[in-house]
């Protein structure tokens, strides 16, 4: 058996003439909290749809060095999912749509579920019609995170959440799913928010895992290079990434033995080292 | 086989408005009759006993010694008709959206990444489709033929085979209509993401232009879609020619218009199972093909 929960290899996916995905070779460890950063349009969902096979493509996809087609629908045992839209279903009640995952998945974990239904006030006899989004997303949440899979993946899974539910979620209750046998790969564009929890980071623009990396180390390599409002062709000059002009200085991403005397150093940012990635603009 | 289980009751839940609402049509349709019958009663002075004991003096030509169980064979398949269409209807509806309403409430993404095989996951969704109308028919068919009887029992005496054999003649008649246009709306359903039957229905109606023109202009022989589809969703087509039928003139005729050979064991009975068993293994391999939005 593998020892990575995914082995990607040579993933392409179009989209009619669109290249959505252009080859793409990742490996998913275990134990890893790992960060999926990209623009819209990226490919950040593609990739998490097609790593569930929900979508055809070309290349090979294997968990636990099994091909995810062989596993058809067993790899959802393994792998939990919760999309970037709200796609539960509103025709039932709360109750029901619990008990229906329960009884379908034989990997619910009734005291996980206790706690967290605890934790989420959700209304058991309420139709889920009635919920405001933010709650539609506790519930997904709450039914994902119930289940004892090895790999969940999370697409935006914060979208309207209020603020404190939303810091409950990153600090304790991914916290309280998360072990060393299973893995989490996070997509979302609040990444200053789920910053402080990843292990690793992908970056993904325009179709391309343009970087896979420990983020410690990613943070080690890098600096946010401050400097006076008229040395901006110094910061040029040593090759600066993402030159931005803010309160008179410039600002830029250098690599850490790179000096430029007589400037201000600190620790870049996940979104700060993602623009200089991928260039800041739209292109 | 535990999961298709849960499947099916979740199935049926989600159906629980468009299965619970014919009922309450039936309700009413019933307390309706009941009511004109009382206000007919009240302002005609004249009971269902009188009209019925003018219309058997009448002379029908009937063997009136055969007409408790002719009436209550005849009664037991009237009880069904309307039943049975709007069923026929509600099979068609259901399962025109039964693979693709997921897509439309944007909700299949959930559906698809439970730990349940397509197979079981559309199989539920057929059998709600065509398997709740047909137990609806028979629990309508059936609480319709009680009703009936305080009315009828009086004046014939209640006959209890007959009754039967003509409502569940009926319920079999009804149900393979069904069976071959519910499971046709399936395909349709895994083929169409939106107004699938609909759909299906032009598609049909394209190819059938595209022949008329084929034939008229290169003198390609005629080949007749709707024909051949009516064909299929007829029960009746297969069903031998009973002489006297129309008058029911004679038990023996009706009886045999209603022979286990007319309605179950035949031919064309086959041809309908096997069809319906080709339209949904073919949508469900249609819809594990495709991608989810």
């Amino acid at each position: 058996m593998s020892d990575n929960f995914y082995e990607i290899k040579g993933l392409n996916k179009y989209y009619g003439k669109f290249h959505a995905l252009k080859d793409i070779d990742l490996s998913i460890g275990k134990g890893r909290i790992i960060g999926l950063l990209g623009r819209n349009g990226a490919g950040k969902s593609t990739l998490l749809r097609s790593m569930l096979g929900l979508l055809r493509y070309e290349g090979d996809i294997e968990y636990l060095g099994t091909d995810i087609h062989k596993l058809n629908h067993k790899l959802f045992e393994e792998v939990a999912f919760i999309p970037d839209v709200n796609s539960i279903d509103d025709r039932l009640k709360v109750k029901e749509m619990i008990e229906y995952v329960k009884g379908i998945h034989p990997r619910w974990n009734e005291e996980q579920f206790e706690n967290l239904l605890a934790k989420s006030e959700l209304p058991l006899d309420k139709s889920i019609k009635k919920l405001s989004k933010g709650m539609k997303t506790k519930l997904y949440l709450l039914l994902t995170l119930s289940l004892d899979t090895g790999m969940l993946l999370l697409d935006e899974p914060t979208l309207g959440l209020d603020i404190a539910f939303r810091k409950e979620f990153l600090n304790t209750i991914l916290g309280d799913y998360f072990s060393e046998e299973k893995s989490i790969i996070i997509s979302t564009h609040q990444v200053e928010e789920v910053e402080q929890i990843l292990q690793e980071i992908v970056f993904i623009h325009k179709g391309k895992v343009i970087l896979h990396e420990d983020v410690e180390k990613l943070k080690d390599s890098f600096r946010l290079v401050s400097i006076e409002g008229d040395r901006k062709d110094e910061l040029e000059k040593a090759g600066a990434r993402q030159i931005t002009h803010t309160f008179g200085r410039y600002h830029g991403i250098l690599p850490i033995d790179v000096e430029i005397e007589g400037a201000e150093y600190n620790r870049p940012g996940l979104a700060d080292l993602f623009l200089a990635f991928t260039g800041g603009d739209d292109e | 086989m535990n999961n298709f289980i849960i499947q099916l009751k979740n199935d049926l839940r989600i159906n629980k408005r468009n299965l619970i609402n014919p009922i309450i049509l039936f309700i009413i349709i019933d307390v309706l009759a009941i009511l004109a019958y009382f206000i007919f009663k009240h302002n005609t002075g004249m009971s269902y006993e009188d009209l019925m004991t003018i219309t058997m003096d009448a002379d029908l030509g009937a063997n009136l010694g055969e007409f408790p169980r002719l009436l209550w064979t005849t009664a037991g398949m009237g009880v069904v008709s309307f039943v049975g269409l709007i069923m026929v209807i509600l099979s068609l509806s259901l399962n025109s959206s039964a693979l693709n309403l997921d897509n439309f409430r944007k909700c299949e993404i959930f559906y698809r990444s439970q730990p349940i095989s397509v197979w079981q996951y559309a199989g539920s969704r057929y059998l709600v489709g065509i398997f709740a109308p047909l137990a609806i028919m028979i629990a309508v068919g059936l609480f319709n033929l009680v009703l009936v009887i305080p009315f009828l029992a009086p004046l014939v005496g209640f006959e209890f085979l007959p009754s039967l054999h003509g409502l569940f003649s009926s319920i079999f008649i009804y149900f393979r209509s069904m069976l071959v246009l519910g499971s046709l709306s399936f395909l349709a359903s895994a083929i169409f993401r939106e107004k699938a039957f609909m759909k299906m229905l032009l598609f049909f109606i394209a190819v059938q232009v595209m022949f008329v023109f084929a034939h008229f202009s290169l003198d390609v022989p005629m080949v007749d879609i709707f024909g051949y589809l009516i064909k299929l969703i007829n029960p009746l087509q297969n069903f031998t020619k009973v002489s006297g039928i129309a008058n029911m003139e004679s038990l023996d005729g009706v009886y045999s218009f209603l022979s286990m050979r007319n309605i179950m064991f035949n031919w064309h009975c086959l041809l309908q199972v096997i069809s319906s068993a080709v339209f949904f293994v073919s949508g469900v391999f249609i819809y594990s093909r495709k991608e989810v939005n």
